[in-house]
């Protein structure tokens, strides 16, 4: 049991560790980026392993399928990430809609990519407000969501992969 | 779909409202870790007992399982926030089985988690030992915080699997 955690510290915290060392006055963006590092490099190593097959398996008819799960993560993190550098709030579901798995793979590679501003900022920048689907929140709190929203699809996606006897990539060795 | 993320974020932004605006780091952690801390209460109330021992596959943990690692969890991760000794992440897990008291548990840690999301920006810079390695406090508390998100998905599927809409979607 406590080699899961383990696992899942020992992904993160080499990224923490040298963006900490590079960044000592960014502690608070640099821990954002280091966990929702390790979500999105499990998110993306997951649809690398899972067959194209399997993409369309849901495991109940009321919930999103595998692919559709891949592609709601990159859309989010699309949004988040733009929103935490005062782009605007602007949901979409273009990349939910995917189905192909080469499609979703580089829509999550692209998301990844398109974060790379948004947590390249100073912890000054980031108590700036964004006006959030109506709500007062701040940049921080966008980082913040951005890594929880993927690693809570990442506990979907985990119980997903071991209904069809796959090992998820943080149980991987 | 985008209705999910709204109600994830009403809720977030309800406990984000309540703290300082000056710690912005702590501050959302904290709003990030009441919501879904919030979401698995809520789902260790409603799921019946007769389906605490249920798993939808051998190869994970049962419901139980779930509610009692991740209360071990937020004790440890805590307890490095706040430099008191940790417990061992397993000690729930293994001690407490039935509804009732696991669904105490979960209230007895979020007591405890309190004080560790008070401390300001500046202390939460400050380092803690994590299973033998120097990160910040602020790294345990949002650690905390997607550590239960992933197991909060994982009990989303586990409460669909069995024809139940999780805390997180109901209206």
């Amino acid at each position: 049991m406590r080699r899961s955690l383990l696992v899942l510290i020992a992904a993160a915290s080499p990224l923490v560790a040298q963006q900490q060392q590079a960044r000592d006055a960014n502690v608070g963006v640099s821990t954002a980026k280091a966990v929702w590092m390790m979500g999105h490099g499990y998110v993306l190593r997951a649809a690398e392993q899972v067959p194209e097959s399997l993409y369309s398996f849901k495991p109940t008819p009321d919930v999103r399928s595998l692919g559709s799960l891949f592609g709601h993560v990159a859309d989010a993190e699309r949004m988040l990430c733009t929103a935490s550098t005062g782009g605007g709030v602007n949901p979409s579901q273009v990349n939910e809609k995917k189905t192909a798995k080469a499609e979703l793979i580089q829509a999550l590679k692209d998301a990844a990519a398109s974060c790379e501003a948004a947590y390249a900022q100073a912890d000054a920048a980031t108590s700036a407000p964004v006006d959030f689907f109506g709500m007062k929140v701040n940049r921080m709190f966008t980082l913040q969501f951005n890594g929880a929203h993927t690693m809570e699809h990442y506990g979907n996606i985990v119980t997903y992969m071991r209904l069809k006897g796959l090992t998820p990539p943080s149980s991987q060795r | 779909m985008r209705r999910a993320l709204l109600i994830l974020l009403a809720a977030a932004t309800s406990s984000f409202a309540q703290t300082p605006a000056a710690n912005v780091g702590v501050s959302s952690a904290r709003a990030h870790w009441k919501t879904v801390h919030n979401y698995i209460q809520r789902s260790a109330e409603q799921m019946p007992e007769s389906l605490y021992s249920y798993k939808p596959t051998p190869a994970v943990r049962s419901f139980a399982d779930l509610l009692g690692h991740i209360a071990g969890s937020e004790f440890m991760f805590c307890a490095m926030a706040k430099g008191d000794a940790p417990k061992e992440e397993d000690a729930v897990e293994k001690a407490t089985k039935t509804k009732a008291g696991l669904v105490q548990s979960l209230k007895d840690a979020a007591a405890y988690c309190e004080s560790a999301y008070s401390i300001s920006d500046a202390t939460a810079a400050g380092m803690a030992d994590v299973f033998g390695q120097r990160q910040t406090k602020l790294y345990a508390l949002i650690f905390n915080a997607v550590h239960d998100g992933e197991h909060y998905g994982n009990i989303i599927t586990y409460l669909r699997m069995n024809g139940m809409t999780p805390p997180s979607s109901q209206p």
